[in-house]
């Protein structure tokens, strides 16, 4: 042991070094363990959400698993690419490939959407200001 | 303001009280034209994702009651994690424009589900990354990141808050609210002498990095490397003490995270690029064969190779394994590797003919973290482990894409920040 070494040790906490040293002071050993609730208040049987639209499962699922987030539905062109996507086995590298593929088409989407609303609101607002201007003029 | 559920009763308890946003009414009419008003609309603010390195605060619908085991909670802090990085970046597939990150939370409980018997309005709770029922194949032999029952679009993980619709498409806690599944399960009660910041690592990286060094399974006096000074690999540096480690050193080449390791953890360190090659160094420093135990805590974002790095950050491989790579490389015949970084699928370069060779055993999983709340939570609470000390940031909500400018280029001797949405 080299003198820093011997520094640390010294520096550590007696109280820290070893706390949990004996097997049953180990929360995740073994690994597995015996069949039991994860916890004492979880529920004996889960109630299935109501399946909705633009929602996927992976392929080998035959419906959705009891509990799932709604957040971000599919939709447009991404959408579709990810509805096929989510038609080939997560084993399939094309799987992993068309979903990236479809979340830069998603980003694209979402670009070209706020660049009509820009273009639409601009041609707008310079009407209304050249009816103001007019509008005062006058 | 009347609670809406989609088809589960839920026990309403209470008005919100945040400020609804100037004009909230008037967007939602333009942009749900037709639709009913919808008092959920527009309220909250979250972070969403916009691209790769592109987020912002928004104002996004209020999450609601949609399972009878559903909470909503109030977030009262929420942490941003290395892995949250990798959606940044745009390399989990399906991170879908919109999306809220946000997998380490603490909050207030706001409203609940029909069967939700463990909460009451106003309980404080910390919450699980993972989303687990508690009661199928794997969450009763205590493998709840590995949960059957709320991921339906991969078989590689449970549901994750906040982490891509490839972990079930949950919206995360990097906002005001957030809806928490299997409430009956997942959050653990705040001690009422304790703060939010003391237990908010419970949710991901302090059990993380202490299943990280138990699967290294250290009996006493073993020599352990850990990969990766951040967060998760500071916990493991601390849990490879608790666990009986009788020698720790640490790798990264990020000088001021190397220094925060020497004086939070105690432990050696050494940058991987002032040395020539790191695997024959480390294996000097161990009598030439090599650590025990060797964990990788640094995951798909790795430096240190320019060739992997081309390679992952191209997709040509999902993810850099460096870090693994060196892991198995350095560590002695015979000898634990436990890998707890991220990955993505399908592939990686891994040099898994070293460690057939050598005879390692690989150990590795996403955290079971509810198995480990209550225990670390004694730790905490007598002092051998300091959660909140490696909190070197502090952010509203509103400054979070700087936050995460912040904590993506290291900068400012960034360790860990925490985003407070009430501030």
């Amino acid at each position: 042991m080299t003198d820093r070494q011997r520094q640390l040790h010294e520096h550590l906490d007696k109280s820290v070094a070893g706390a949990d040293l004996p097997a049953d002071e180990r929360p995740g050993v073994p690994m597995e363990h015996e069949t039991r609730p994860l916890t004492p208040t979880a529920p004996e049987h889960i109630e299935h959400m109501r399946p909705r639209r633009g929602l996927t499962h992976r392929q080998e699922l035959r419906s959705m698993t009891p509990v799932f987030g709604t957040a971000q539905p599919l939709h447009g062109l991404s959408g579709l690419l990810r509805r096929i996507a989510y038609s080939t086995h997560e084993t399939r590298a094309r799987h992993w490939m068309m979903l990236l593929f479809a979340d830069r088409v998603n980003v694209l989407e979402h670009r070209i959407a706020k660049l009509v609303k820009i273009l639409a609101i601009v041609p707008a607002g310079a009407a209304a200001v050249v009816l103001a201007v007019k509008f005062f003029k006058d | 303001m009347a609670a809406r559920t989609a088809h589960a009763p839920s026990v309403r308890t209470s008005r919100r009280t945040t400020p609804r946003a100037p004009g909230w009414e008037g967007r939602a009419c333009q942009q749900f034209a037709g639709a009913d008003p919808d008092p959920h609309f527009l309220r909250m603010r979250a972070l969403s994702y916009f691209g790769p390195n592109k987020v912002k605060v928004v104002r996004k619908p209020d999450p609601r009651i949609e399972h009878s085991n559903d909470a909503i909670l109030k977030v009262t802090r929420s942490a941003i994690c290395g892995s949250d990085l990798h959606l940044l970046h745009g390399l989990v597939p399906d991170t879908r424009v919109g999306c809220t990150f946000g997998h380490e939370f603490t909050g207030t409980v706001e409203e609940i589900g029909s069967s939700v018997k463990n909460l009451r309005r106003g309980d404080r709770v910390v919450v699980p990354f993972n989303i687990s029922c508690g009661i199928c194949f794997y969450c009763s032999r205590g493998l709840s990141a590995n949960c059957e029952n709320t991921n339906p679009n991969s078989d590689v993980a449970s549901g994750v808050f906040g982490y891509s619709h490839t972990t079930g498409g949950y919206d995360g806690g990097q906002a005001e609210y957030v809806r928490v599944p299997f409430a009956d399960v997942g959050p653990m009660k705040i001690p009422d002498d304790m703060e939010e910041e003391e237990v908010l690592f419970l949710s991901d990286i302090l059990p993380t990095g202490y299943q990280a060094a138990e699967m290294g399974e250290i009996k006493g006096g073993e020599t352990v490397v850990v990969f990766g000074c951040g967060p998760v690999g500071l916990f493991a540096m601390k849990s490879a003490w608790l666990l009986g480690a009788g020698r720790v050193v640490a790798v990264d080449h990020v000088d001021y995270r190397l220094d925060f390791a020497r004086r939070y953890a105690g432990v050696e360190t050494v940058n991987f690029k002032k040395v020539p090659d790191i695997v024959s160094y480390l294996k000097d420093q161990f009598e030439g064969r090599g650590p025990d135990v060797a964990i990788d805590a640094v995951g798909m974002e790795a430096e240190g190779s320019k060739l992997h790095r081309v390679l992952g950050m191209s997709f040509m491989q999902a993810g850099v394994p460096v870090a693994i790579n060196w892991a198995i490389q350095t560590v002695r015949k015979g000898g634990n590797v436990s890998i707890i970084g991220v990955y993505g699928p399908p592939w990686n370069l891994v040099d898994i003919g070293t460690a057939m060779n050598k005879g390692i055993t690989l150990r590795m999983n996403q955290c079971n973290v509810r198995r480990y709340m209550p225990h670390l939570l004694k730790h905490i609470r007598e002092g051998r482990i300091d959660a909140k000390g490696i909190i070197t940031h502090r952010f509203p909500l509103s400054a979070a894409p700087k936050a995460y400018k912040t904590f993506s280029d290291k900068r400012d001797g960034c360790v860990k920040c925490v985003l407070t949405p009430a501030a």
